[in-house]
């Protein structure tokens, strides 16, 4: 193997490791999209494309992108507000989901301020098709 | 002459070292000291006092206290006794319980948010002096803001229940410290809730405002720049060092500033704004927005206003 194929195949690996995508699920909406682990929930949530999604300070300090996760793993990307995430919402999976980013598949519901926005105009999952 | 200007902004940020590092290469602020517990006072090229900015290191954002300087220490043992009178408790704290500040009067605004006044604080001088000063700087680093200028307030408001605290804070900064009113924002049905006020004792349409919103909170922090062109490079400079900027170079109705909205590395928000906007003066007559207008008021070329604006703060 040459230097450039060792390179590529470095760049590869990393690429495998470091910044694979994962499906994130909307409970609400039974919309999903797809997340890099490189980037934060609320980042991949706003590629969406959906008006009125409140992006909020994305720095962990406002609370206004309040998530639960339901299921799958997440990470921990920076420093949440403990006005907003306490220490007993933080071990039972309630985030900021400016701050996280997936480790594997995640299923998710939006609580807080942001649950207007992500619901307007769609029916409950229970009502689509 | 009583209160002059505002002194400084005590905030709580989650990541020291990132917030030091916003605030010294985006605004240009220069640290002056670190204190023994951790806390770091910065101050900008164009102030004279030993710092106009706390960072203190918390587990969330958001403000501990803002501070006003009067022109006189007499003036705080009769602001005492006025704001007392009106039947808000007061405490004085002792020279340096700040560093570098003297004594201090200390008290909660209706609103809840802890208000300070002081008259001194140590001098240290402008980066360019006051003997045949060059007219800025040559070691301006990032958008190179003059001084911290205001800040916005977010005040409890629930017409159902009747709490208003914009109104209350702002009945008590004009009838107990002397503050002047340049605008508001009247909504309701009967056309009389107060939900915004613009309030200045300098010559400029603000040196705080306050905003109904449905809790107690800091929007933003405000420093000044001399021109539009400094705002529209203040933006650059935010997207070299990837801040996050909440509304992109506009002006507001409201005290005509042309302004950049941004958070700092905890969510504080900051504004850079340009734009003295007109004279404020004692005598000067109050603008007022009514609710049709609220947009145009607050950002004036779309007249759009965006939810997370009035909805996110810290």
């Amino acid at each position: 193997m040459n230097s450039t194929e060792s390179h590529n195949s470095l760049l590869a690996a990393l690429c495998t490791t470091a910044c694979s995508n994962h499906h994130i699920r909307l409970l609400q909406t039974g919309e999903s999209y797809e997340c890099s682990s490189a980037e934060s929930l609320l980042h991949g949530l706003c590629k969406i494309g959906r008006k009125g999604i409140p992006k909020g300070c994305l720095n962990g300090g406002c609370g206004i992108c309040k998530v639960a996760i339901r299921h799958g793993h997440v990470k921990k990307i920076g420093a949440m507000s403990r006005a907003h995430i306490s220490e007993q919402e933080e071990a039972q999976g309630v985030l900021l989901a400016c701050r996280i980013a997936p480790v594997d598949d995640v299923e998710i519901d939006v609580i807080g301020l942001m649950v207007s926005a992500i619901l307007r105009g769609k029916p409950p999952q229970h009502l689509q098709k | 002459m009583g209160i002059m200007r505002i002194g400084h902004i005590s905030i709580k940020v989650m990541d020291i070292v990132a917030a030091v590092k916003h605030y010294e290469q985006v605004l240009g602020l220069k640290t002056t000291h670190t204190d023994a517990q951790g806390n770091v006072y910065l101050k900008c090229w164009d102030e004279w006092d030993k710092f106009s900015l706390i960072l203190t290191p918390c587990d969330q954002a958001g403000l501990n206290h803002v501070a006003y300087k009067t022109e006189h220490d007499a003036d705080l043992d009769s602001f005492q006794k006025r704001v007392e009178d009106y039947g808000i408790s007061t405490q004085i704290l002792p020279a340096e319980s700040l560093p570098f500040v003297g004594r201090t009067l200390c008290f909660n605004l209706p609103s809840g948010h802890e208000m300070r006044i002081y008259a001194k604080k140590e001098y240290v001088g402008t980066d360019v002096g006051t003997m045949n000063p060059d007219p800025w700087p040559d070691d301006i680093r990032g958008s190179g803001v003059h001084w911290l200028d205001h800040c916005l307030l977010m005040c409890e408001m629930n017409p159902e229940t009747g709490v208003n605290k914009v109104a209350e804070n702002t009945k008590f900064m004009m009838e107990v410290l002397d503050f002047y009113m340049a605008e508001q924002i009247i909504v309701g049905p009967e056309k009389n809730i107060q939900a915004a006020t613009w309030l200045f004792r300098s010559t400029t349409p603000h040196d705080i405002a306050f905003v109904a919103g449905p809790r107690q909170g800091l929007h933003h922090l405000a420093f000044y720049l001399d021109s539009w062109h400094d705002v529209l490079k203040a933006a650059d400079i935010m997207g070299k060092n990837k801040v996050r900027i909440d509304v992109a170079p506009t002006r507001h109705g409201i005290t005509r500033g042309e302004t950049i909205y941004f958070f700092d590395p905890s969510g504080n928000r900051n504004e850079t704004f340009a734009g003295l906007g007109y004279l404020a003066q004692p005598d000067r007559p109050v603008t007022t927005w009514s609710e049709e207008f609220l947009g145009r008021g607050i950002f004036y070329h779309t007249g759009e206003l965006n939810a997370a604006f009035t909805e996110v703060y810290t």
